[in-house]
């Protein structure tokens, strides 16, 4: 299982990749192999303003359909639209060219949220235990 | 691993070769071990090999066994040789579905029911309870293991590891075999639409026969395929599964199963199944989604007006409302076609191969098309 150091986690695993105040996010490579193949991405419109928790969108694989939470609250800016044709980049390169939406974040005003995010290391040992 | 449930005697073999393990009716099944996408490719290319020993199998012997099953049963005996099998249903005396299962004759007196992993239990004791006097049930279940191997290859695969010729040997026979040494009854059967073969063996026996079966199979492209791969490939065929297109609350007719139903004969729930013959409104259908989403199990189908042609407006000229018309028992992508295939029970009106049907995914209509079954086209070995 790929953790990434410089990466941000949900305990709902998502990763978030912070880029100034626009941040990345995608599912883990955990997350991946738990759905099994993706076959559906369905991702939210630009512009869409989505509050921290609330539904990103959802990933739905041969077996499962899985809702994906957005882990800060911020403004869509940009969506992967390779995954409409190719949702499998999700299991393929889940921190690379697998990621879902790009969120434009208020860190001064939202900056307590950063703190609900987790390091690579904690995310590692939660979801060892997952697993095991 | 935390995950419980009851091992098979193959459980070793599926964790050696990585296999992610499910709870299936209570028992630890591979899943999938490639990949389900890949595993689907491979039978209907190549050859799977599946593990098949949560099926459950009961033994039915003695003197009245033929009148005895003729009478619990739906599909006609008399038509049932020695060394061969017939689909068929046991119904309750509502006439609804208590299990659809595969019955073989093994000799005059002498069958084998092999019923849904679920079902097991619930059908023993109802055959314990309808059973007449000169009529010994027995439970192979616990001791006897299943392997199946499906696919366009199995027969080659399959001529490596028996010494008995498979020239005659055609679908829906059994017959008893050694397998790499190993007597088993086997039967040229499966649940895939591919041509295969469905080896019944002591357990101990198992892991030493899958082990050979795999080898002979390797350079002909055979891989272990899981519960995944099994349910695609029965949905691309548009075989049903019990606990999605049957159950207690379904007939055989809504399905349009009647041909399993033999009304020549007295059997179980025959009343009551005649009684709702005409009264039928709900059909079994299939559809392809038009666009990308995947028709989930208890999704609802609805009648969205806006989608209908002209053609059908002058049929059915209802109003702007958008009416539940049915559900979907069974769904899934379908890595031959490369699409989203399903199956539903929907009101008869609105189930004509053409129609537009549209099925309620997270809140959202999207549109599907009526189509004939298989998705897929089979290949058997009749």
């Amino acid at each position: 299982m790929l953790v990434p150091k410089d990466l941000k986690y949900t305990t709902s695993h998502e990763w978030v990749k912070l880029e100034g105040d626009v941040v990345r996010v995608g599912i883990t490579d955990y997350a991946q192999q738990e759905l099994g193949e993706v076959v559906f991405v369905e991702l939210p419109d630009l512009e869409t303003y989505l509050e921290q928790s609330s539904g990103l969108g959802i990933v739905e694989s041969v077996k499962s359909v899985s809702e994906i939470y957005a882990p800060l609250s911020g403004q869509i800016i940009e969506v992967n639209n390779e995954l409409a044709n190719n949702p499998q980049l999700v299991n393929q390169d889940p921190y690379g060219q697998g990621w879902l939406v790009a969120l434009k974040v208020d860190l001064k005003g939202d900056r307590h949220e950063l703190d609900s995010l987790i390091d690579s290391e904690e995310y590692q040992s939660r979801s060892d235990g997952a697993t095991a | 691993m935390t995950k419980k449930g009851r091992q098979t005697p193959l459980y070793a073999e599926h964790l050696a070769s990585g296999a992610k393990m499910i709870n299936f009716h209570g028992w630890l099944m591979p899943l999938s071990y490639r990949g389900v996408s890949e595993e689907v490719k491979s039978v209907r290319k190549k050859a799977g090999l599946f593990d098949l020993s949560h099926m459950g199998e009961i033994k039915v012997g003695g003197k009245e066994a033929s009148s005895f099953l003729q009478f619990v049963t739906t599909n006609d005996l008399s038509r049932l040789a020695p060394g061969q099998m017939q689909y068929s249903f046991f119904l309750s005396s509502e006439g609804t579905v208590l299990d659809d299962f595969m019955l073989y004759r093994l000799a005059g007196d002498e069958f084998m029911a092999v019923v849904n992993a679920g079902n097991t239990e619930k059908i023993f004791k109802h055959l314990q309870r309808q059973r007449f006097d000169k009529v010994e049930l027995a439970n192979l279940t616990e001791n006897l293991a299943l392997i199946g191997l499906q696919g366009p290859n199995s027969e080659k695969i399959f001529r490596e590891v028996v010494e008995e010729d498979l020239d005659g040997f055609k679908f829906l026979h059994s017959k008893e075999f050694r397998v790499a040494g190993e007597k088993a009854l086997v039967s040229r059967s499966g649940y895939t639409g591919e041509d295969g073969f469905e080896v019944y063996l002591d357990e101990n026996k198992a892991p030493k026969v899958w082990r050979a079966i795999m080898d002979a199979g390797r350079p002909l492209g055979l891989e272990p395929a899981g519960l995944g791969a099994r349910d695609i490939l029965r949905c691309e065929m548009g075989y049903p599964l019990y606990g999605h297109e049957w159950d207690e609350t379904i007939t055989p007719w809504e399905a349009g199963f009647s041909w399993a139903v033999k009304l020549n004969k007295n059997f179980l729930g025959k009343e009551a199944l005649l009684e709702k013959k005409g009264r039928i409104s709900q059909t079994l259908a299939a559809f392809v989604m038009k666009e990308k989403a995947v028709p989930r199990t208890g999704y609802l189908i609805k009648d969205d007006p806006s989608t209908r042609t002209s053609a059908e407006l002058s049929r059915k000229p209802s109003g702007r409302e958008r009416k539940n018309i049915g559900r979907v028992t069974s769904g899934t992508f379908s890595p031959i076609r490369g699409d989203f295939i399903g199956m539903g029970y929907i009101l008869k009106d609105f189930a004509r191969p053409g129609e537009i049907i549209s099925i309620e995914i997270r809140g959202k209509l999207m549109p599907a098309e009526i189509v004939r079954l298989p998705f897929v086209k089979p290949h058997l070995r009749k």
